[in-house]
């Protein structure tokens, strides 16, 4: 390989979100082990860490580590442009949707918790859609949503206080 | 931060509101009237039970009297025809018999006399013709050669203004095949005259449905010809009906043969070819008509008569137990049993 | 947990009791076999008991099974069985007749699978 003469400089909010993606392609890895009644939706544990990036350093930040989430994440577990990868982008994309809305109509009134949740509601949505208009259009799947919708609230509602709790120790103010 | 917390109020009262709107549904009522021999179940929406009642004891009274009209021997209208016919002479028609004798004779030339309302006496023969079930024996084969030589045919009938003539003695009028979807269509009217826009009609399994069943389309189950419970599903809205003409419906056995009510205008006998075929169309009297002539045309020849018929979704399931789909049918069709089968589509020429 | 935080979770429990509502009571199995007779009467049977219904009409008694949380009708005196040889009923709004005993035959829940059977 012939040396090359561009060069990347990498600035403290590069490797921050760099940081965070890390954090979050982990969680999305260990999360791939938990068994699930539809295959390949997940609660979206790995939402939290864009949480956090929204908090800490914005919207542009949160997007980012969202982004890189889902993509290097399912090159991690062998997924990239699989079925189960387009369920996660799909998951993301929503889940970027609704915690932006309730960022955009209320921030001053929010913590981690709310946004995990609104977060973790529109992960499974999102998931959901995708898999009922690719891959199993049978009205019969959707029977299966309120339960984990119900999964997915409680899973925004822990890890959503965990990423508050964190916050608080951190004494990192909100945004 | 006011502006914030306002439009958080105002999301907050639009799903309430939301919510609401979805608790104030029209109720549906329900209820079974026996008519023509047979339960028709009768489903509609309705602002007020006043209104349900008065749109429920209406159809009744209807269908008490088409089912006193239309009775191919019992004393009124098309009892009184029968007697005259065979005189061959001229005589006045009861006014409601003359559109269903139109539009049947119709839809006989169309189905290439596979649909032929005319064989009274063939269906007499057999023993078909009563509430109750023949015993058996099946009659002589003499019979009913005698019968088919005089080919009885609606087209023997002569109509001017409203008085009738057979030019054909052996025409008696028996409206089994037909009356059942003719009736339908006419309670449907009668439902659409007093301003309901969604109930579902079933006569004895044979139905009819306009509007929705509240947010969703009405949910039909199509019994399973070949044994027990339903083979598919159809989601009908709008205006649609669902009519199947199948072997299992009556029939009686004899010497360890069955003899179902369908009969071949062609050989005299019951068609055995097929279970059971299904159409689904806009008219439950084209649909009534179009199950019993392409029953009556069997595997092959079906499709030819559909098309002739102007129907588009059509299952037929044969005796061998295949089943066979018009592509319009394959679009609409859920099957629902376990062992769901591997349908054929044949489209129409 | 601010303000904001209580609004979405009480958001999202209404969220999830309206698709609870909305996708689960739609396809809830049959719970109880209505037998209609042509007196009039009407007996509903709980599907969870298995039991035995003996019904009167015009031709005789009509006898109707539970069991399984299936319904069927067992025996009946008229002469064609097709009510019989339909077999057991086990979804939601599959009805079957015996028309010339007068018993009607349905299975019914919080709603109904078929809002019509077609034969």
């Amino acid at each position: 390989m012939p040396p090359t003469s561009l060069k990347l400089t990498a600035e403290v909010q590069d490797l921050r979100i760099a940081w965070l993606a890390a954090l979050a392609v982990a969680i999305h890895v260990l999360e791939s082990a938990f068994p699930s009644p539809l295959p390949g939706v997940k609660p979206g544990l790995a939402n939290v860490v864009v949480v956090m990036a929204l908090l800490m350093y914005g919207w542009r930040a949160a997007l980012a580590v969202a982004v890189l989430r889902v993509i290097a994440g399912s090159l991690f577990i062998g997924t990239f442009l699989s079925p189960t990868f387009f369920l996660s982008l799909s998951g993301a994309a929503l889940a970027l949707c609704t915690m932006g809305l309730a960022w955009f109509i209320g921030r001053h009134h929010l913590t981690a918790i709310g946004l995990s949740i609104a977060a973790a509601l529109g992960h499974i949505t999102g998931q959901f859609i995708t898999a009922w208009l690719l891959f199993i259009p049978h009205e019969a799947i959707w029977r299966l949503y309120p339960i984990l919708l119900s999964t997915s609230l409680i899973f925004g509602l822990v890890s959503g206080t965990m990423a508050h709790a964190l916050f608080r120790k951190l004494k990192i103010p909100a945004a | 931060m006011t502006l914030r917390r306002s439009s958080l109020r105002a999301l907050l009262t639009l799903l309430a509101a939301l919510l609401l709107a979805g608790c104030s549904k029209p109720e549906p009522y329900s209820e079974t009237i026996i008519a023509f021999g047979t339960l028709v179940d009768v489903t509609l929406y309705a602002e007020s039970p006043a209104k349900a009642d008065e749109a429920l004891r209406m159809i009744e009274s209807d269908l008490q009297y088409m089912h006193e009209t239309w009775h191919p021997w019992k004393a009124g209208s098309l009892g009184r025809m029968n007697l005259l016919l065979p005189t061959g002479g001229w005589f006045s028609s009861g006014p409601s018999l003359l559109p269903i004798i139109g539009q049947s004779t119709t839809l006989s030339e169309q189905s290439d006399g596979l649909f032929n309302p005319a064989i009274g006496q063939l269906v007499d023969l057999w023993g078909f013709h009563g509430e109750d079930l023949p015993a058996g024996p099946p009659p002589e084969p003499e019979a009913i050669a005698a019968l088919l030589d005089q080919a009885p045919r609606m087209s023997d009938l002569e109509i001017d203004g409203i008085r009738i003539r057979s030019r054909n003695p052996a025409v008696k009028l028996d409206f089994g095949a037909f009356a059942k979807g003719y009736g339908v269509d006419r309670v449907i009217e009668r439902l659409v005259e007093l301003g309901i826009t969604d109930a579902i009609v079933n006569a004895g399994g044979d139905l009819r449905a306009i509007g929705r069943h509240g947010s969703r389309d009405w949910r039909v189950g199509i019994r399973d010809p070949r044994g027990q419970g339903v083979i598919a599903s159809l989601e009908i809205s709008g205006d649609e009906s669902v009519f199947t003409s199948g072997n299992y419906e009556r029939f009686f056995e004899w010497d360890g043969k069955r003899y179902h009510h369908i009969i071949d205008p062609r050989t005299g006998y019951p068609a055995d070819d097929v279970l059971s075929v299904t159409v689904l169309h806009d008219s439950g009297a084209v649909a009534d008509a179009a199950a019993t002539a392409l029953f009556v045309a069997g595997r092959e020849d079906w499709p030819r008569i559909a098309a002739r018929m102007g129907v588009q979704a059509v299952m037929v399931v044969d005796t061998d137990g295949g089943v066979a789909l018009t592509p319009a049918m394959a679009e609409r069709i859920r099957f629902e049993s376990e062992d769901a089968p591997d349908p054929q589509i044949r489209p129409l020429p | 947990m601010k303000r904001g935080d209580w609004v979405v979770l009480v958001l999202a429990t209404l969220l999830i009791g309206v698709s609870y509502a909305h996708f689960w009571t739609g396809r809830m199995p049959a719970t109880e076999a209505r037998v209609q007779t042509g007196d009039g009467h009407r007996h509903d049977l709980p599907l969870e008991h298995d039991t035995t219904l003996r019904v009167p009409g015009p031709l005789g008694d009509t006898r109707i099974e539970v069991r399984d949380g299936r319904a069927r009708i067992a025996d009946s005196p008229c002469s064609d069985k097709f009510c019989v040889h339909y077999g057991w009923l086990h979804r939601g709004g599959e009805t079957i007749a015996c028309l010339p005993n007068r018993v009607v035959l349905q299975l019914a829940g919080a709603e109904q699978d078929f809002d019509a059977i077609n034969f």
